[in-house]
């Protein structure tokens, strides 16, 4: 074993080396995270290949000092972050041509077996929350996504975003606070 | 915390947030009402989390498909970049140096032609330059030979 580096980063460096494996592995995720942050089909494809390219390129600096899942994050969410800033916010608009609906959003809720009342609740539910997170800051928004989609930690997600975990708390008691008060949970308006 | 006073939704965005305190920590694990509420805060954000994953694993519109960069179609690019910035900063330099070496031609050539021509002239002379005004008015008496400077007879 080289000297200095744990079995832990020996092993998220050979999950590196193959780097087809690391496509096939985190390449839904990496999309999922994207096209929830711009909400176009057409900018998440481009953005969640040029994540691949890059982490290609830079495959031989990885030292497995955070898990590659959160390398790979961290790539996607720079990258979104520079589109967001370079496009003034151009992809959140409805004009979009590949843009996603906030309705069509609510459709992709899979069946839960509820009424068709409660099923069409819920997905203006989900409509809600995609709406409510268009006017979240960038920063918040990327918090939100990454615990509440993504379901990572709050350390991961401060590994990934660069900020500090004290910070990522706030942004998210923020976001959780702009969502809470423009979506009413099922059955509950006292919100 | 009492059981009376239940978490605030403020309160409960902070817990989700990873913010609670201790006390709220205790007061939820001991309060049904407050972990009912905290379910009904989270299930739009369950089924939120559902809709993208629907959505993530569903066929991309336009085919992702991961191949390898080409190292050697990079690095030929780069070369033949590399060398088209060579030739302009070469070319130009060497365009213009060419262009002065004709120039330099022609004008040695002019010259050249000017020798000859004075050349030609000397030799076509029948006396040296400094004698000419004498020879002319040698020429210039019709009694005179000019070639022998004898009276014609």
């Amino acid at each position: 074993m080289p000297a200095g580096r744990t079995a832990a980063q020996l092993l998220a460096a050979q999950e590196v080396a193959d780097f087809d494996a690391l496509v096939a592995q985190h390449r839904a995720r990496i999309f999922r995270y994207v096209l929830a942050s711009l909400r176009d089909y057409d900018a998440a494809e481009t953005i969640t290949q040029d994540t691949f390219i890059r982490a290609y390129r830079a495959r031989d600096g990885f030292r497995g000092e955070s898990s590659v899942g959160t390398w790979l994050m961290q790539i996607a969410v720079n990258l979104v972050r520079s589109h967001v800033s370079s496009s003034r916010w151009r992809f959140w608009r409805q004009a979009e041509r590949s843009g996603v609906d906030a309705a069509e959003a609510g459709d992709w809720l899979a069946d839960r077996g509820g009424s068709p009342e409660d099923t069409a609740a819920a997905r203006e539910q989900v409509a809600a929350v995609w709406r409510a997170a268009e006017s979240l800051s960038e920063r918040q928004r990327t918090v939100f996504l990454l615990r509440f989609v993504e379901d990572m930690d709050l350390l991961e997600i401060a590994a990934a975003t660069g900020m500090k975990e004290g910070t990522v708390k706030t942004h998210l008691f923020r976001a959780l606070e702009t969502i809470r008060t423009q979506v009413s949970p099922q059955g509950n308006e006292n919100v | 915390m009492s059981n009376a006073t239940h978490l605030t939704q403020a309160q409960i965005s902070g817990l989700l947030a990873g913010l609670a305190t201790s006390g709220q920590l205790a007061h939820v694990a001991g309060c049904a009402e407050c972990r009912e509420e905290i379910a009904r805060r989270k299930l739009p954000l369950e089924m939120f989390r559902e809709s993208v994953q629907a959505r993530g694993e569903r066929p991309a519109a336009r085919t992702i498909t991961w191949t390898e960069p080409n190292r050697w179609r990079g690095m030929m690019l780069r070369w033949a970049a590399g060398t088209a910035l060579a030739l302009l900063f070469l070319g130009v330099p060497l365009m213009y140096w060419n262009k002065q070496v004709h120039l330099r031609e022609a004008e040695r050539l002019r010259e050249d032609a000017a020798l000859l021509d004075s050349v030609n002239q000397t030799l076509s002379r029948s006396v040296p330059e400094s004698f000419e005004p004498l020879d002319k008015m040698v020429a210039w008496s019709p009694s005179t030979d000019s070639t022998s400077g004898q009276v014609k007879q």
